[in-house]
């Protein structure tokens, strides 16, 4: 496993350097590089600490600048793409590489590069472990698997493929993106970050990070976020084994925390959220914009006990913590006020081991999908489709649909 | 029961649709495909073993088709609809990856009097009940009408239209 291994050692370093940068910021608090980050240095050298020591959305635009910095101007205007709909609506789950979805690959960067990018996503995420930019690595760590253990030639492992494990010394190297997989790019070098806007803390503008299984929008404007939607998530092999011998359940927060809110459900509310209709993926995702149902179905949150209240909360917990942490917060009191008018409905069993177990939430902000899908290169195991939605903010509520 | 209702203008075929099918989709869709003879229409079913599953509950696959390919005249008159063989195999679309599918072929039939290029296909295998399933509609071959080529026609998608979570009809 030595990529993802790489990749997961890579991040673990730029998470030092943040927790460093967050002692230094409390008598640097206020530090925001308006200059455009290391301009005045000799060499395009990122800076040992990106965020320079502030916190917050502070801290993210000057490792943003800090990251375009150490970019030649072909690759910035990879980067740096206006915040159009057109733009904000151009990605997807599939690893369809950059042919849909916008920024600069990963696996083009140089080591340096790659590490102010990181900086960058680790200033942009929660710090929770199993969601955030701890869970992003995770998703990365799984499509070098994927790249390792995808054979185009003979397709899939079939039926019978040996399960994955940390033997994935085969992955193609992150920095070198190639053809030859056909319409499939998988691995941790085909992952894209952007800009949408110019990273600033007046103004909107929008980071963009995603790939094979991810896909995630933060929105900012005047120096807060206001969005962490649309946020796509999914993984396969729902279990691996990591680079310590770990055994790796990238999504196992989500699936836990949906799994404990539908098995606290009565016979009764179980029946009253059950749709009639069947899933074999998300309703609303890439280039379904604003295409909510108009009627919310299922068990109504306002006649659950406080004790499934709150399991409720749990369950859109994770999803919002893609966000930095103060953002996620801002965004979850919004949930939380408004979970009498929230709904949860169910389609499939409850096991969430099977092709179209499915869980929706649906209130008049949040919107949150969770369904099982059979496996596309493991085929002898189920995978997760998910994504995060809000009726008003996705894309900071910028455009409508 | 919702009803998705393709009106097939299998002589001009060159009705645009706007559920996108040009994009990729994240699972496979079905795919069906008309071939007009002289006094029938067969239709090629290349349907996702996935979503057959979800959709048809145990119902056995031959009634369970016929019971969703109702095919009527423009004047509403039922054309009749005859279920062929069935075979499972392996099928890979753009960016979807390997999977199972099942491949069926229905012959329908007008009544007497029935227009070969005209009727409301009305068809909703798998869409009825798995509403994140797409199924693209071509016309293969016409030889009466002169289509010969290799390369089929799309005339039609069905899907569900999830704001309203009802079907649209293509006319």
């Amino acid at each position: 496993m030595k990529h993802p291994q790489a990749w997961r050692g890579v991040a673990l370093a730029a998470t030092a350097l943040a927790v460093l940068g967050a002692g230094i910021a409390t008598a640097n608090a206020a530090t925001v590089d308006t200059k455009g980050g290391a301009a005045n240095n000799q060499a395009k050298a990122a800076p040992k600490d990106p965020t320079r020591g502030a916190k917050g959305v502070a801290g993210l635009v000057n490792a943003a600048n800090a990251f375009l910095d150490t970019l030649s101007d072909d690759q910035k205007a990879e980067v740096l793409i206006d915040f159009t709909a057109e733009n904000a609506a151009a990605w997807s789950n599939l690893p369809c590489a950059g042919t849909c979805r916008p920024g600069i690959a990963l696996g083009d960067l140089t080591a340096e590069q790659l590490t102010a990018a990181k900086a960058v996503l680790t200033a942009a995420t929660g710090t929770g472990t199993g969601t955030g930019i701890d869970q992003i690595n995770d998703i990365l760590a799984a499509d070098d698997l994927l790249a390792a253990d995808y054979d185009p030639s003979t397709g899939p492992g079939g039926g019978g493929g040996p399960a994955p494990s940390s033997d994935a010394s085969a992955a193609p190297a992150p920095s070198a993106p190639s053809g030859g997989m056909g319409a499939f790019q998988y691995g941790s070098g085909y992952y894209y970050l952007a800009f949408l806007g110019t990273p600033s803390l007046t103004g909107t503008w929008e980071l963009g990070f995603g790939g094979h299984h991810l896909a995630v929008h933060v929105t900012y404007k005047n120096g807060k976020g206001v969005s962490a939607s649309p946020f796509f998530i999914g993984v396969e092999p729902i279990s691996y084994t990591g680079a310590d011998g770990a055994t790796v359940e990238a999504m196992a927060r989500q699936k836990n925390a949906i799994a404990a809110l539908t098995g606290s459900l009565s016979a009764k509310q179980l029946t009253a959220a059950t749709l009639t209709e069947s899933f074999g993926d998300v309703l609303v995702g890439p280039q379904q914009d604003g295409n909510f149902p108009a009627t919310k179905e299922g068990v109504a949150v306002r006649t659950l006990a406080p004790k499934q209240k709150k399991l409720v909360l749990d369950a859109i917990k994770p999803w919002v913590a893609v966000a930095d942490d103060a953002t996620a917060q801002q965004l979850l009191k919004v949930y939380e006020s408004e979970l009498d008018r929230t709904f949860v409905s169910v389609s499939g069993g409850t096991g969430y081991d099977t092709q179209g177990d499915y869980v929706r939430i649906d209130g008049p902000s949040v919107w949150i999908e969770f369904v099982v899908q059979n496996g596309i290169v493991y085929q002898d195991q189920v995978h997760y489709h998910t994504v995060y939605r809000d009726h008003t903010r996705d894309y900071g509520g910028e455009f409508s649909f | 029961m919702r009803r998705a209702l393709i009106t097939a203008l299998v002589v001009t075929a060159a009705l645009l649709c706007g559920a996108s099918p040009a994009s990729a989709h994240p699972l496979p869709h079905s795919v069906v495909l008309l071939d007009v003879h002289e006094t029938s229409v067969t239709a090629h079913l290349q349907l996702p073993a996935g979503d057959l599953e979800l959709a048809r509950r145990g119902e056995p696959i031959s009634a369970y088709l016929a019971a969703h390919i109702t095919p009527v005249t423009t004047d509403g008159r039922a054309w009749t609809v005859a279920i062929g063989d069935l075979a499972v195999g392996r099928a890979e679309q753009t960016s979807t990856g390997p999977y199972q599918e099942v491949v069926a072929t229905a012959t329908l039939t007008p009544p007497p009097g029935g227009d070969l290029r005209h009727f409301i296909f009305s068809y909703d295998v798998i869409v009825h009940q798995v509403v994140t399933h797409t199924v693209l509609v071509s016309v293969r071959q016409d030889w009466a009408a002169g289509r010969v080529e290799s390369e089929a026609v799309q005339v039609g998608a069905i899907a569900i239209d999830s704001r309203t979570m009802t079907c649209r009809r293509w006319t």
